[in-house]
């Protein structure tokens, strides 16, 4: 629940203990009005819809049909880490150190299930609660000391994560891309959209970019977090667009993943991140949930608790497989930008999102525009190069 | 909803009007498509020397067919200048190939082209019902590429992963003409060939990567192969006939099983297992699992 929406809570509780008369509207009334009420909170996410099945196109049907969510970290040459989920743990570190135990935990208990998903961690697990670790572990490096890679084997991981900071970060890539036979995960947030090329050409496995983290950067302020998948995606196709140029053959194999962290806290943004082009969700939410006993009523022990986490993550991946089978898929990783369609030209913008009942996406339909009166002008032909610089007069860059 | 058929005559046999039978197998499939239908025949001792260039060219919104023959030393150029003209579709490059559709029923494309008089070796027919995209020329199968010469594909499904599957090969450089899924299998076979050659890999290579309900029938030179997706969820079925009704002996594979009969293909009659495609070589018939 955000803000806004505690807001309007908070506010028609007072008025009915200041009056005492029950509201003849519902409280979701005025939720659902929020937007008309304020356009500063407008959510892209909210005008992305995934389209429905066709009847070209018969759903799946996932009790009795695999859907499969596999996905495979780790490019030639590396070893892998396979996960069963597509979703990384990776919260905020503040909330790390009270309630890893618990993630822990219930990593642990869906590991057992045939449910295992990863964690980021920057700091050790005492394990106390459940020992050995059954679910893959990415060690994310600690810049502040100036530990080795030796130190950071302590714990086993099968993955590192290294913040991308400055050149000195790529060094560091380096050094342990020579001795580091697992996946190396690099969190690009601080300085994306840059270096991404450098990175991968030095061995990085994947990309990890914070959506949150990058809107706060200059260069994609007032945008959205639909923006910074699309951009992340087109860098890594641009990288290996470089080196089919090169005739530098590569295979699926070889593919580096990105993974979205930031905002892509619930069931439905993980699909329409996935749609937009992540191939791995870094997921902070079951971090909340372990944190959130904090602020319980009732006590709860390690093992409510990691039931919960637990729990939330069935629900989870109950969701995320439905809605690939709604749409026809047996793979939630061929979900494509082609399944969503939006309502909204700044999501179709900032997405490349096709739009709502004309199946294109508005520069599609600028383009068309802009053809259309050059023929009727009888002006010269553009190319495609003058073509998009029109463009990106008309929709901005 | 649509239908495929196919046919492989046993023992190298290309004197016989294949053409026929496709024909014959089209119009009993007929009630299950009506838009548009096409065939591909192999080894008609046509085009030995030169390249066989067929395209589509759109003028006002219709499609007229032309077809171009080319040495090998013009060929890169003479596709190279075709693809920057927006309003042509290629739709085939072949040697051995002769690929022919149209919008219309299968009496239409015999009216236009005479297909019941073509022989060769083996080919491959379709009827098209349109479900993903419009009923045009230039979206009738069967389906070939300009990545390879002489491979054609003709499919009854829905490649549901479609969008994914063509970024990936417009990535690798791949040209694709339309927006129809059954391009994308064209393309993605013939991808796979240049890299290794091996069509039962390139084969599996697709089912592991695409995703739906679908059934394929691909052919090159020498070879038809039949291939279900994972779960089977589209039919297909093959029989062969050993010799009778004045016909020599052939494989026929086809959707329904009425199209088998008005060949006489009734013998060893079989349905191939679904993610495991069948291969039907030319020069030696064999089955392989």
């Amino acid at each position: 629940m955000n803000d806004a929406n505690k807001f309007i809570i908070r506010k028609a509780i007072l008025e009915l203990a200041k009056t005492g008369i029950p509201r003849s509207t519902s409280i979701d009334d005025d939720v659902r009005n929020l937007h008309n009420m304020n356009s500063k909170i407008i959510n892209l996410w909210d005008y992305v819809t995934a389209i429905g099945a066709q009847l070209s196109r018969p759903p799946y049907d996932p009790y009795r049909e695999t859907i499969s969510l596999n996905i495979s970290i780790g490019r030639k040459r590396h070893k892998k880490v396979n996960l069963d989920i597509p979703l990384i743990i990776y919260g905020n570190t503040a909330i790390q150190y009270n309630s890893i135990e618990f993630v822990h935990l219930a990593l642990n208990r869906l590991a057992e299930k045939g449910n295992v998903l990863g964690l980021i961690s920057e700091i050790e697990i005492n394990t106390i609660y459940d020992g050995k670790r059954k679910y893959p572990l990415f060690k994310k490096i600690d810049f502040s000391n100036n530990d080795s890679l030796e130190d950071y084997k302590k714990s086993s991981p099968e993955g590192l994560v290294i913040e991308y900071k400055d050149e000195t970060s790529l060094k560091v890539l380096q050094n342990f891309r020579k001795e580091f036979d697992g996946p190396i995960l690099v969190d690009v947030s601080e300085i994306f959209p840059f270096h991404i090329k450098t990175i991968l050409r030095e061995g990085a496995d994947g990309i990890i970019v914070d959506t949150e983290k990058v809107i706060k950067n200059e260069r994609y302020k007032g945008k959205h977090a639909i923006a910074v998948i699309h951009d992340a995606k087109n860098a890594i196709d641009d990288y290996y667009k470089g080196r089919e140029a090169n005739n530098d053959d590569y295979d699926n194999d070889d593919k580096a993943i990105l993974v979205i962290a930031g905002d892509v806290n619930s069931a439905g943004k993980i699909i329409k991140a996935a749609a937009l082009g992540a191939n791995v969700i870094g997921y902070s939410t079951s971090m909340l949930i372990a944190h959130s006993h904090i602020y319980s009523e009732k006590t709860s022990n390690a093992s409510s608790i990691a039931d919960d986490v637990y729990s939330h993550m069935i629900g989870t991946k109950g969701e995320i497989k439905g809605i690939p089978a709604a749409l026809g898929y047996s793979d939630f990783h061929n979900l494509s930008p082609s399944d969503l369609r939006t309502s909204s030209i700044d999501a179709s913008l900032q997405g490349d999102i096709q739009l709502e009942g004309l199946d294109k996406t508005y520069k599609e339909m600028i383009e068309e525009i802009i053809k259309e009166y050059v023929n009727d002008k009888g002006i010269q032909k553009l190319d495609s190069s003058e073509t998009q610089e029109v463009l990106r007069s008309i929709v901005g860059k | 909803m649509c239908g495929i058929c196919a046919i492989m005559m046993d023992n190298h046999n290309k004197d016989f009007p294949i053409g026929c039978l496709l024909y014959k197998m089209m119009e009993s499939q007929q009630i299950r498509a009506q838009d548009s239908t096409g065939v591909a025949i192999f080894n008609n001792g046509e085009n030995q020397e030169l390249y066989r260039i067929d395209y589509f060219r759109k003028i006002d919104g219709m499609y007229t067919s032309f077809t171009e023959k080319v040495s090998p030393e013009r060929l890169d150029k003479t596709l190279y200048e075709l693809t920057q003209n927006p309003n042509i579709v290629i739709t085939s490059v072949a040697k051995e190939m002769t690929l022919l559709k149209d919008i219309g029923l299968v009496r239409d494309l015999e009216a236009k082209y005479k297909i019941r008089s073509i022989q060769g070796t083996h080919g491959i027919g379709h009827l098209r019902i349109a479900t993903s995209s419009r009923v045009t020329a230039d979206n009738a199968h069967p389906f070939s590429t300009i990545a390879m010469p002489d491979i054609a594909v003709v499919h009854n499904g829905e490649i549901t992963n479609y969008s994914k599957l063509r970024s990936a090969l417009e990535l690798q450089g791949h040209r694709l003409f339309t927006r129809c899924d059954s391009e994308v299998i064209a393309v993605f076979i013939a991808d796979q060939l240049l890299r290794h050659g091996n069509l039962e890999k390139a084969n599996y290579e697709l089912i592991k990567n695409a995703d739906g309900p679908f059934t394929y029938i691909v052919a090159t030179p020498d070879s038809i192969a039949i291939v279900r997706d994972k779960f089977g969820a589209r039919k297909c079925i093959f029989g062969y006939n050993p010799g009778s009704n004045d016909y020599p002996s052939f494989w026929a594979m086809a959707t329904d099983l009425s199209a088998l009969d008005s060949v006489g293909a009734t013998f060893h009659v079989e349905t191939p297992q679904p993610g495991k495609p069948k291969i039907f070589y030319r020069d030696e018939i064999q089955i392989l699992n």
